[in-house]
C-alpha cells in the first residue's frame, strides 16, 4: 500500500494533541516544518515512510526536551502564571458555587464559623502572648553583644555585684570597680546602677508624692549608650555631664507637672529627696514593659546608696563570652579585691541581656522572671483548641459534604482534575475562615486588655495598632483554613466517579465513619487531657493555699518603719491602744523570694555547710505569727526571757543529729559558728559564734516550690533597728486595719511614705504565675469543650437527619426512645475509653513535668483522669442526645416519606 | 554539543540576527543555525516556536502565513524596530563577554595576568 502523506500527517497530528507536548496554537506550524524536514528525507533518497518517521522524530524526538523542558531553562514562568491561566479562570465559578454551598447549609456553616472564629482567636492571643513573652530587651540596640553580670557566691547565684566594702563603698571604689572591668580585654563598655523598689518622698514643682524605682547611677553616659533610652527632653550629656541630675520619665513628669507639662518650664527645676536636691535636665520615654526593669527617675550621684550593683557589659563584637567570663574572674583582684579574696566567690556570669527575663534564675531579679513552663502549657492549650477546630471542621465538612457527591461527579465528568475538586473545598474553607476575621478581630480587640489586666502584660499597647497584627491574622486564618479543609478536599476529591452517582448521602457519610470516629477519639483525647490538666493544676493550687506554712498568715500586717527602737516603742505603744490589736513586733518579713544563704558549721568539727537561711524576729512575733517553738515559755512570757536567743529549725536539728549522730538533747546547748571564714582581725574571733537554744517547726517562708532548708531563728527582746513592725489584729476588716495603723504612722511625723502589706497577701503574690495559669487553664478548658461540644452538636445533628428513616422504622418496629438513645450514645462511650486510655499517660506526663517545680506537691491520682473521662462522657451525652431526642418527636412515617 | 543554558540564553539573539538579513520562516532558520554552528548547535523545532511566538508577544518579530507555490502554508517572520534594538543590545552584550573570554585565554594581543 502507498504511503498517504496526509493521513500519516493527520495521525501524528491527533498524537500530538493527545500527549500534550506542544501548546495548541504551535501544532500548525510544527506541521509545516515536519512537512519541510520530510521532503528533504525525500530529496535525501529516503523512501516516502522512513522518512516521514525520521522527519517525525526530528520535528519531536521522542525521549527529548519538548518545549515545557526547554521553556523551563530558558526563562522560568513567574509563580503566578498557573494562577493566571487556570486559577483566576475558574476563581469566580469556586467563588460562586462555596457562597452557595454557605448558604445552603447556614446552620453546619454558622457552627464552622463560631468554632473557627474560637480557634483563630484563641490560636492568634497564644501568639500574641507568646512572642511577647520571648522580646524581652529585644529593644536595645546591638542586645546581642549585651550582657548582665552576675555571681556566683556560696552556692547561689546574685544578680546583684557586691561592691568592695558593700554599703561603706567610696565612690571612687565603686568606679574603680567599673573602670576595672572596663580594662578587661573583650569588654567594650560597662555601665551599672541600682533600682529601689521602696517608695521614696520626692518634692518637685511644690508637691510630695511617694514614688517608686528611682535609680542611682554613677555611669550615667555610659548607662545611656548602653539602653539608649529616648529622651523627649534633654540629653544624656546634660545629664551626665553634672552630678546630682535627674531624669523624669514621662510618667513622672506628667505626675509632677501636670498634662501639659511639655509647656511647663520643666528642665532647671529642684527634685529634692529628704537627704539631697537634684536638678531636672530631661524627661525620657517611659520604658516598654517588655523591658527586664523599670524605673521611674534616674538620678546622677557620685554614689550609689546600696551594697552592690546591677552591671552590664557590652562585648567587643566576636569575642567568645567564655573568654571574657574568665578575664573578669582573673582581673578580680583590680576590680574588686574582697570578692577575689573571698573563698565563697564562685566565678563570675555573663547572661546575655535577651535571656534574663526567661531564663533567669538569680537572687534579687528585677522583675519577677517569666517562666518557660508556662509558655509550654499555653502554647500546648492553644494549639489543643486549633486541633479542636480542624478537626471539628474536618469532621463537619466530610459529613456534610457527602451530600456534594453528584456535584463532584458532574464536575469530575466534565474533566475536572482531582485538584480542581480539592480547590472547591480546599476555597470553600479558606473562604469561610477569611471571613471570621472581623470577629477575630472585634475580640482581640475586646479580650487583649483584659488579658493584660489578667496576666500582667502589656500587649494592647504593644500589638493592637501594628499593621503587622493583621498579617499574622490573614496567614493565620490562612493556615487554619487549609489545614480544615485538607481532609476532605482530598478524600472528597479522590472517590470515584462511578461511586459519586451511585452512592446516596447517608451511604457516603457512613464510608467516612472511620476516619469520623478517628477524629472523634481524637477530639476526645484533648478534651480528657485538658481537663485533667485544668483539674490537677488547681487542685495543686488549693493544696498550696490550704498547706501548713507552719505559721499563722491571716491577720497579719506588715509596715515599715526603718527607725530605731525608741521610735519602734512610742509606735508599738500606740498601735497597742487599739482594742483589736493583739500584739506588735518586729523582724524579718515572711512569705518573700529567696535571699542570700550563709555558712555554718558545728563547733569542734570541721565541715562548713552553706545552706542555712539566718532571720531575726522578736517575742512578740514569734507569738502573733504563732510558730512553734521548743521554748514556749519564752514566747508566752518575754520578761523571763534572755535578751536574745537563737532557734534552729527542725530540718537543720535533724541534719545535725543525724550528721553527727547526736540526740536532741545533746544537741540543744552546742554551738554553732556562722561564717566560719570570717576572722576577726582584732580579737581573732572565728566567725560568728551561738549557742543553739531551742528549736522551732520548719516554716515555709518562701513559696511551697522551694523545699525548707536549715534556718537559724534569732528571737530578740529589744530591736536595735526596725525595719519593718508586724501587726497581729483580730476582728477588722483590712481596710479599717490599714486606716487605723495609718493615722498612728502619720501622728509620728516620720517624713516616709506610709508601706504596707498583708502576710496573706505576699503569700499569695508568691503564687501569682500559678493562680493565673490555674484560672486560664479554666477558661481555655472551658472554650475548648465548647469548642467541641458544638462540634459534637452539629455532627449528632446531620448524622440523625441523615438516619431520620432508619430512626423512623426503628420506632415503627417498636423501638423506645431510651433504646435509640443507647444505641446512638453507645458509640461515643467506646471512644471515650478508647480516649481516656491514650489521654491520661499524657496528661501524667505533662503534669508530673509541671508539679517538679514544686518541692511540696500533690500526688497525682488515677481518679482524676476517671473524672475528666466522665465529665467529657457526660457533657457528650447530653449534647447528642438533646439532638436525637428532637429528632424522635416527630412523627416515624413523615420520615419515610422522604426522599433520600 | 552546547549546554541547555547556552541554547537558552543565545536562541534570542541568534533568531533575531538571522532575522535581520531578512524575513525567514522556522524550518530555515534552523537550517541557518546548524549551517553556521557547524552542527554544533542543534535545535528542535518543539523548541523554536515557543520562543519565535514570546519573540512576537514581546514585539520583536512579526509573522504572516503565506500560502507557497505548492499550495502550503508557511509562517514567514520578520524582524521589528523593537527587535533590532533588542538586537543591538544583545549584540553589545554577547560581544562584551567574547571580549573577556579572548583576554582571560590568552587569545588577543594584551594576553591576561591575574592582579
Amino acid at each position: 500500500m502507498a504511503f498517504d502523506i496526509e493521513k500519516a500527517l493527520q495521525a501524528w497530528r491527533k498524537q500530538l494533541q493527545q500527549s500534550g507536548r506542544v501548546e495548541p496554537g504551535l501544532a500548525e506550524e510544527l506541521e509545516a516544518n515536519l512537512h519541510d524536514r520530510y521532503e528533504e528525507y525525500l530529496i535525501r533518497g529516503l523512501a516516502p515512510e522512513p522518512a516521514f518517521e525520521a522527519a517525525k522524530k526530528r520535528v519531536l524526538p521522542p525521549d527529548g526536551p519538548d518545549y515545557r523542558a526547554f521553556e523551563s531553562s530558558a526563562q522560568s514562568r513567574p509563580w503566578y502564571a498557573f494562577w493566571k491561566s487556570t486559577f483566576a479562570f475558574i476563581l469566580p465559578n469556586y467563588l460562586k458555587i462555596a457562597s452557595r454551598n454557605l448558604r445552603r447549609k447556614g446552620f453546619y456553616n454558622t457552627i464552622n464559623y463560631v468554632c473557627l472564629s474560637i480557634g483563630i482567636l484563641t490560636t492568634a492571643l497564644a501568639l500574641l502572648y507568646l512572642d511577647y513573652e520571648t522580646s524581652y530587651d529585644q529593644f536595645v540596640p546591638g542586645v546581642a553583644q549585651k550582657y548582665r553580670m552576675g555571681r556566683t557566691f556560696r552556692s547561689q547565684d546574685y544578680s546583684v555585684i557586691s561592691f568592695n566594702g558593700y554599703y561603706g563603698a567610696a565612690p571612687e571604689v565603686q568606679m574603680k570597680q567599673i573602670n576595672g572591668l572596663r580594662e578587661v580585654q573583650g569588654v567594650r563598655s560597662a555601665c551599672h546602677f541600682f533600682t529601689f523598689g521602696q517608695p521614696e518622698l520626692l518634692r518637685i514643682n511644690g508637691k510630695e508624692l511617694p514614688t517608686e524605682d528611682l535609680l542611682h547611677t554613677n555611669t550615667p553616659q555610659a548607662f545611656f549608650d548602653f539602653f539608649q533610652w529616648p529622651f523627649v527632653l534633654g540629653s544624656a550629656e546634660a545629664f551626665s555631664q553634672d552630678l546630682n541630675t535627674a531624669l523624669l520619665t514621662e510618667k513622672q513628669a506628667e505626675r509632677f507637672f501636670g498634662k501639659d507639662w511639655k509647656e511647663e518650664e520643666l528642665l532647671g527645676q529642684t527634685l529634692s529627696t529628704t537627704e539631697e536636691d537634684y536638678t531636672i535636665v530631661g524627661v525620657i520615654e517611659d520604658l516598654p514593659p517588655n523591658a527586664h526593669f523599670d524605673f521611674s527617675i534616674a538620678l546622677h550621684r557620685d554614689k550609689i546608696a546600696y551594697w552592690g550593683s546591677r552591671t552590664y557589659l557590652e562585648l567587643a563584637a566576636g569575642v567568645s563570652v567564655d573568654a571574657v567570663r574568665q578575664r573578669i574572674d582573673d582581673n578580680m583582684g583590680n576590680i574588686n579585691t574582697n570578692l577575689a579574696d573571698s573563698e565563697l566567690f564562685g566565678g563570675t556570669i555573663l547572661q546575655p541581656l535577651t535571656s534574663i527575663h526567661l531564663n533567669s534564675d538569680m537572687l534579687y531579679e528585677l522583675k519577677p522572671p517569666g517562666d518557660k513552663r508556662y509558655l509550654y502549657i499555653i502554647g500546648v492549650i492553644s494549639a489543643i483548641i486549633l486541633l479542636l477546630t480542624v478537626s471539628n471542621y474536618t469532621n463537619l465538612s466530610i459529613a456534610m459534604n457527602a451530600g456534594r457527591s453528584r456535584e463532584i461527579g458532574m464536575r469530575k465528568l466534565f474533566g475536572a482534575s482531582v485538584g480542581q475538586v480539592s480547590n472547591q473545598f480546599l476555597l470553600e474553607a479558606i473562604f469561610l475562615s477569611f471571613l471570621t476575621l472581623p470577629v477575630v478581630l472585634l475580640g482581640l480587640w475586646w479580650l487583649l486588655p483584659r488579658f493584660d489586666t489578667f496576666m500582667g502584660t502589656a500587649l494592647t499597647a504593644t500589638v493592637l495598632d501594628q499593621p503587622w497584627l493583621l498579617i499574622v491574622l490573614v496567614g493565620l486564618s490562612l493556615i487554619v483554613g487549609l489545614f480544615s479543609s485538607l481532609y476532605p478536599a482530598v478524600f472528597l476529591a479522590r472517590q470515584r466517579i462511578i461511586h459519586l452517582f451511585r452512592g446516596n448521602a447517608a451511604r457516603t457519610a457512613a464510608a467516612g465513619l472511620s476516619t469520623r470516629k478517628a477524629i472523634i477519639t481524637f477530639q476526645f483525647v484533648l478534651l480528657i487531657g485538658l481537663c485533667s490538666l485544668t483539674l490537677l493544676v488547681n487542685q495543686q493550687l488549693q493544696f498550696i493555699q490550704r498547706a501548713d506554712l507552719g505559721f499563722d498568715k491571716n491577720q497579719v500586717l506588715y509596715v515599715n518603719l526603718s527607725e530605731d527602737s525608741s521610735r519602734f516603742e512610742v509606735f508599738r505603744n500606740e498601735l497597742l491602744k487599739i482594742p483589736e490589736v493583739t500584739d506588735v513586733g518586729s523582724g524579718s518579713p515572711l512569705g518573700r523570694n529567696p535571699f542570700n544563704q550563709t555558712t555554718y558549721k558545728l563547733a569542734g568539727t570541721d565541715q562548713v555547710f552553706d545552706d542555712a537561711y539566718d532571720i531575726s524576729l522578736d517575742y512578740s512575733a514569734v507569738d502573733i505569727l504563732n510558730i512553734e517553738t521548743s521554748v514556749p515559755e519564752y514566747i508566752n512570757d518575754p520578761e523571763q526571757a534572755p535578751k536574745s536567743v537563737v532557734l534552729i529549725n527542725e530540718t537543720l536539728a535533724q541534719k545535725l543529729m543525724n550528721q553527727f549522730g547526736l540526740s536532741r538533747e545533746a544537741l540543744i546547748g552546742q554551738t554553732i559558728i556562722e561564717e566560719p571564714e570570717y576572722t576577726d582581725e582584732e580579737t581573732g574571733e572565728v566567725g560568728f559564734p551561738f549557742s543553739i537554744a531551742g528549736t522551732f517547726k520548719d516554716i515555709n517562708m518562701f513559696s511551697l516550690r522551694e523545699r525548707v532548708t536549715p534556718m537559724f531563728l534569732t528571737v530578740y527582746k529589744d530591736p536595735g533597728y526596725v525595719r519593718w513592725a508586724s501587726i497581729g489584729y483580730q476582728g477588722l476588716s483590712p481596710s479599717a486595719i490599714i486606716e487605723a495603723v495609718k493615722t498612728r504612722y502619720e501622728a509620728l511625723n516620720l517624713d516616709k511614705a506610709f508601706v504596707h502589706s498583708f502576710l496573706s497577701q505576699n503569700i499569695e503574690e508568691l503564687y501569682q504565675k500559678e493562680q493565673r495559669i490555674a484560672k486560664l487553664s479554666i477558661y481555655f478548658s472551658l472554650t475548648a469543650f465548647l469548642v467541641a461540644i458544638i462540634g459534637l452538636i452539629a455532627l449528632t445533628a446531620f448524622l440523625t437527619t441523615l438516619k431520620r428513616k432508619e430512626i423512623g422504622i426503628r420506632k415503627i418496629l417498636g423501638a423506645s426512645h431510651r433504646d435509640i438513645l443507647l444505641r446512638f450514645n453507645r458509640e461515643y462511650v467506646l471512644l471515650i475509653g478508647i480516649a481516656l486510655l491514650v489521654a491520661a499517660p499524657l496528661a501524667y506526663l505533662g503534669v508530673q513535668e509541671w508539679l517538679s517545680g514544686f518541692a511540696y506537691r500533690i500526688t497525682v491520682q488515677p481518679a482524676v483522669f476517671l473524672l475528666a473521662g466522665l465529665i467529657t462522657l457526660l457533657v457528650s451525652v447530653i449534647a447528642v442526645s438533646f439532638m436525637v431526642v428532637r429528632v424522635l418527636q416527630s412523627a416515624p412515617v413523615k420520615a419515610l416519606r422522604e426522599e433520600q | 554539543m552546547a549546554t541547555k543554558v547556552l541554547v537558552a540564553a543565545s536562541t534570542k539573539p541568534l533568531v533575531l540576527s538571522i532575522l535581520s538579513y531578512g524575513e525567514n520562516y522556522g524550518y530555515k532558520i534552523i537550517k541557518e543555525v546548524e549551517r553556521l554552528s557547524e552542527g554544533e548547535l542543534e535545535w528542535t523545532d518543539a523548541m523554536l516556536y515557543p520562543v519565535l511566538s514570546r519573540m512576537e508577544k514581546e514585539g520583536l518579530v512579526q509573522s504572516q502565513w503565506v500560502k507557497t507555490e505548492s499550495g502550503r502554508r508557511r509562517k514567514y517572520y520578520r524582524i521589528t524596530a523593537a527587535g533590532k534594538e533588542r538586537l543591538e543590545e544583545e549584540r553589545r552584550q554577547w560581544l562584551n563577554v567574547n571580549q573577556v573570554f579572548i583576554k582571560l585565554w590568552g587569545m588577543g594581543t594584551e594576553g591576561y595576568t591575574p592582579a
